[in-house]
């Protein structure tokens, strides 16, 4: 017991007294007395033993010390997170309010203002969206298809307000382009979620995905008269070459990793 | 509070093979030595303390199971009996023969055996907690904490700890290798009818292990003769195990017939230091086209099967995602219900647990004199024929819950054993068929 303390009280050496401290210290002293007394109805009787077995379970007392204070710290700044960002939202809603109501009133274009209104709002639901996409990407791989879904509803926000932007605000008849470049954007947003949070099939989702965008690229750069409809619609096919290409490298890189060195067949009996 | 631990996916597996085996996995080593309880003690509740899931019991929660900690008293782990020496066999067979209920509060029992100045040491544990691989490197870091105790001082805590999930085979994988093995969904292990041909199970079975010692002079030529063929041991004792099977069971010569080997995957693993005891062990299926012409043919075949295996980097890896993913997607209880339909545990198996070390089971300078290590006691039809070695001396076992019947046909087995293996190393008179 009383190697117990000392070896409490030697790991915080030079560790400025607190509150905090002290009540872990009191907290350890309580549980590593339980964990010796523990260690004494299971049989063993060698106090050294019993002291080794306990200091090999907390090698790093200082170092537990931290996490602990960096547990606390989390705490605090996630309550602190938590009411900046209800502060925040009060805010936004005010100012936003306020700037439509202004914009309005000095230009008194109310038939197209309620545009930034419901702008502002789909990109504050945007915002909680990405608040969610976070915390499910952070979680096990069985919740990246409802991030997916997430994103995807995220990039149909911001085509959307592109759209009225465009349509309501600058009455752009081509704005329906909007919603073709909408569906490229959100497969490459897909392609870049499947392969950064390390997805297993994401070769097959990015090689899904190239001859579609190809079709997009043709409607979007045809109808814009950049490229002319025939015979721009070679673009598609011609994205076959692209998919080739990707399933060439990927092969390419499985290759050149290194094999795993194996055992000896016989190894159980090398010894013999 | 209580404690709980993760049941692991080879837990869970071990589980289901309940209709199958009794879980236990037995070692026996006898010394001429007295072994100095109150260390043995020491070293075994430091081992506990380091390795809690054998003072847990099992919960088989329809959801997700688990492992609860329990406190326990060394006592109801370790017993020493004095016993007289004609008894041994006798007294050490109704230990190793022991159940340990997976909901037992603890997971291994101990026994010291005295007799005229020796000793036999036993341990009986749950295959749950580790298999075959991680036990012998259990038995050699307790003789060897027991030793630096004894001898030091040393308090007794070398004893390795860390993850027991079934994802530590891919940990030292490259990280294309690992992405492609944990993409094996695939089961490549087929069904095979063939059995052992045991009589039919019976309410008045007992489980007994049946052995049949090798001398050191055969098994050193098991290798040297071996080598000859370009085999292994493993392939020397596959092919007499296949001729010996036709010739018990009286399969048709022409018949395939396949027997389960089983495999260390810790041979992908570079580095097992935070690792914890665990199981990392599946089966190659080692499959002959036909019996052959003669014994050589036969080992010919195995050869050949065994190095399809080996030649595979993803070897022992297959079907292990879908295992995982069967678990994962779905609670316990259904789980459990559908990969019993997809999983075929082998009717005819075979484990190369390899060598007992005596110098590394040495207690206190003291070597070991024989000893041997088994897997589970097979509820019939299923059979395991487990092979260790001691100072070359090879012991091949059998664990069978059985009657007299089944006592003698594991016995015949073993002697055409020992016929074929005779034959394979030249000392028959037999010679290849050309």
């Amino acid at each position: 017991m009383k190697r117990i303390m000392e070896y409490i009280d030697s790991a915080f050496e030079g560790v400025p007294e607190s509150e905090v401290l002290y009540k872990y210290k009191q907290k350890l002293v309580a549980e590593l007395t339980e964990r010796a007394n523990e260690l004494t109805h299971s049989g063993l009787d060698d106090e050294n033993v019993i002291y080794d077995l306990i200091v090999s379970e907390h090698p790093d007392l200082k170092g537990e010390y931290k996490e602990l204070l960096n547990e606390i710290k989390a705490k605090k700044r996630k309550k602190t997170t938590f009411i900046l960002r209800i502060i925040g939202s009060v805010i936004y809603a005010m100012v936003t309010v306020l700037i439509y109501l202004g914009i309005s009133f000095v230009t008194g274009a109310w038939g197209r203002t309620w545009v930034f209104l419901v702008s502002a709002v789909l990109v504050y639901v945007s915002y909680i969206i990405f608040l969610i996409v976070g915390m499910l990407t952070k979680r096990r791989s069985m919740f990246h298809p409802l991030s997916r879904i997430l994103l995807a509803v995220n990039v149909n926000i911001y085509t959307l307000i592109v759209f009225l932007v465009l349509f309501v605000v600058f009455g752009i008849k081509g704005a329906w382009l909007t919603f073709v470049f909408g569906v490229l954007a959100m497969m490459t947003v897909d392609g870049i979620y499947a392969e950064k949070a390390a997805e297993r099939f994401a070769i097959f989702f990015h090689i899904g995905y190239i001859m579609p965008a190809a079709a997009m690229i043709y409607i979007i750069l045809s109808s814009l008269h950049i490229v002319p409809w025939h015979p721009g619609w070679i673009m598609i096919p011609a994205s076959l070459v692209i998919i080739f290409a990707v399933i060439m490298v990927r092969i390419a890189i499985h290759n050149k990793h290194t094999e795993l060195e194996e055992t000896e067949d016989d190894s159980e009996w090398n010894e013999n | 509070m209580e404690r709980k631990l993760n049941a692991e996916l080879w837990d869970k597996m071990h589980y289901l093979f309940r209709d199958f085996n009794d879980r236990m996995v037995h070692v026996e080593l006898e010394y001429d030595y007295e072994i100095d309880i109150n260390a043995l003690k020491t070293v075994l509740i430091c081992f506990f303390e380091k390795a809690p899931v054998f003072h847990s019991s099992f919960t088989d929660n329809h959801i997700k199971p688990y492992w609860t900690v329990n406190r326990y008293n060394i006592d109801d782990v370790l017993t020493v009996k004095e016993i007289n020496e004609e008894d041994r066999a006798k007294e050490v067979d109704e230990f190793l023969t022991q159940y340990i209920p997976p909901e037992a509060p603890l997971q291994m029992k101990v026994c010291v055996f005295r007799y005229g100045g020796k000793n036999t040491l036993c341990i009986v544990e749950n295959h749950m907690c580790m298999d075959g691989g991680d036990f012998k490197y259990f038995m050699k870091a307790l003789c060897s904490n027991y030793n630096g105790y004894l001898k030091d001082g040393v308090s007794p805590l070398d004893l390795r700890q860390g993850s027991r999930s079934y994802k530590t085979v891919y940990k030292d994988l490259s990280k294309t290798d690992k992405k492609a093995a944990e993409s094996l969904y695939k089961n490549i292990n087929k069904k095979d009818d063939h059995r052992f041909p045991f009589t039919k199970s019976s309410d008045e079975d007992k489980s007994f292990i049946a052995r049949k010692v090798i001398s050191p002079e055969k098994f050193v030529k098991i290798r040297t003769e071996g080598k000859k063929y370009g085999a292994t041991i493993n392939d020397m004792l596959m092919a007499a195990y296949f001729y010996s099977l036709y010739e018990l069971a009286g399969f048709d010569e022409s018949e395939s017939v396949s027997i389960s080997c089983a495999i260390d995957l810790r041979r992908h693993i570079k580095d097992t230091n935070n690792m914890g005891v665990t199981n990392h062990t599946a089966w190659m299926q080692c499959k002959i086209p036909e019996l052959g012409r003669d014994i050589f043919e036969t080992l010919q075949y195995a050869i050949r099967s065994a190095n399809q295996f080996k030649q595979d980097k993803y070897m022992g890896l297959y079907g292990l995602p879908l295992l995982s993913l069967g678990y994962k997607i779905m609670p316990h209880a259904a789980s459990e219900e559908i990969i019993k339909i997809g999983y075929s545990n082998p009717l005819i198996a075979m484990s190369n647990i390899g060598i007992l070390e005596v110098d590394k089971l040495a207690l206190d300078g003291h070597e070991p004199v024989r000893g041997f290590m088994s897997g589970a006691v097979k509820y019939k039809p299923y059979v395991l024929l487990s092979a260790t070695s001691m100072r070359n001396e090879l012991t091949l076992s059998m664990c069978v819950r059985g009657n007299d019947e089944d006592k003698k046909i594991v016995s015949d087995f073993f002697d055409l054993m020992e016929k074929n293996i005779d034959i394979l190393i030249g000392e028959s008179g037999e010679t290849k068929a050309e």
